[in-house]
């Protein structure tokens, strides 16, 4: 993709002013090729995997307040370590597929702080 | 665990979708032989009528630099969309699996056949409008409520110029984003038998219009059209 074989009409020149640069830079890359990677998928997911994470923390927070209250059983206690350390194990592999850290799941609540 | 159960659970980027019939078997072939962007070789896969080219990958971590953007727009060119109709994917689009990307295909066949029915013979192009002026004359313009505004007569042009130019076309977008001296950007998608038409009336006006330059670039892998037709293709991947 060469410069040159992209213009069918008209040239480049001085009267394109301060655009003469992007010009050039958008025939050899063309800017129609979306490669924004904060892209409507990306968000979505991250938006998703953040509320299933914030779920996630809920729910492992409330089940250390029961298991501290002594009110589960020994094979109930079992269950639900094992429940959550599935939960937590697929919220990594689904933050590989989007390839999305840690510190990416979280929602600036503006002067409310960070969600999580 | 068996060959083929790795290849169903790799990860693959998928480049874009094309019609089965403008790919012989040899074409397919050959382009298997040769490395996609990544350096794995590139694969395709049919369901109905419809292909999906794709490259088996290794790591979901893939390299988004403005070079590999570049390789990208290459591959999809020189290797996918040239002559043939071709729905080209956003740069990176990565699919879990090959079992999930034939599910994807079965179940958009149809859409997917539409859009590339209406990419036979056409081909997306891009039109430019500048003010010739000075330097200084450009900025005081652009001064003016922070955006093109020459005067009645030029923007009078403009509209003349782009509307003969969408008048020639299957499918027209103004785009936004104009800067400098330049005074309109917009996407067509025109039927190859109507592209020397375009060009003429380029010729006429560019002639009546001495203050303006104009430039046509093209042709394009429809990304732009596609974008429209489909809405944005990676959110129903």
């Amino acid at each position: 993709m060469s410069s040159d074989n992209k213009i069918l009409f008209g040239q480049v020149d001085a009267s394109m002013d301060t655009d003469v640069e992007s010009v050039a830079s958008s025939l050899d890359v063309p800017e129609r090729i979306d490669i924004n990677p904060d892209n409507v998928e990306h968000g979505l997911a991250k938006l998703v995997l953040t509320l299933v994470e914030l779920i996630r923390q809920l729910i492992e927070k409330q089940a250390l307040r029961r298991l501290e209250g002594g009110s589960l059983t020994d094979e109930e206690i079992e269950k639900l370590g094992e429940s959550l350390a599935l939960l937590e194990n697929k919220m990594q592999e689904l933050k590989g597929v989007f390839n999305l850290s840690d510190e990416d799941l979280n929602l600036d609540l503006g002067p409310l702080g960070k969600l999580l | 665990m068996k060959a083929s159960s790795i290849q169903n659970s790799s990860p693959l980027m998928l480049y874009g979708f094309a019609r089965s019939a403008d790919w012989s078997s040899e074409a397919i072939a050959d382009l298997e032989k040769q490395p996609g962007l990544f350096g794995s070789p590139m694969s395709v896969h049919a369901t109905m009528g419809v292909i999906a080219c794709t490259e088996l990958i290794s790591s979901l971590d893939l390299p988004r630099s403005s070079e590999y953007a570049l390789a990208y727009g290459t591959v999809i060119e020189e290797r996918l969309s040239r002559n043939k109709p071709f729905i080209p994917c956003r740069f990176v689009t990565v699919l879990p699996s090959k079992e999930v990307l034939l599910s994807v295909l079965q179940q958009r066949t149809w859409a997917l056949s539409t859009l590339l029915d209406q990419l036979v013979a056409r081909q997306e192009y891009s039109l430019r409008i500048y003010w010739k002026s000075p330097h200084h004359e450009t900025q005081a313009i652009h001064a003016h409520q922070g955006k093109s505004c020459t005067s009645p007569v030029s923007d009078l042009a403009v509209s003349k110029i782009a509307s003969s130019i969408a008048n020639c076309s299957f499918w027209s977008k103004d785009d936004s984003g104009t800067n400098g001296s330049l005074l309109y950007r917009g996407s067509f998608l025109i039927d190859d038998a109507r592209l020397n038409e375009c060009l003429g009336n380029l010729t006429t006006f560019q002639e009546s219009y001495p203050n303006l330059s104009l430039l046509f670039l093209g042709p394009f892998p429809p990304y732009t059209y596609v974008a429209h037709a489909m809405g944005n293709l990676n959110t129903m991947l």
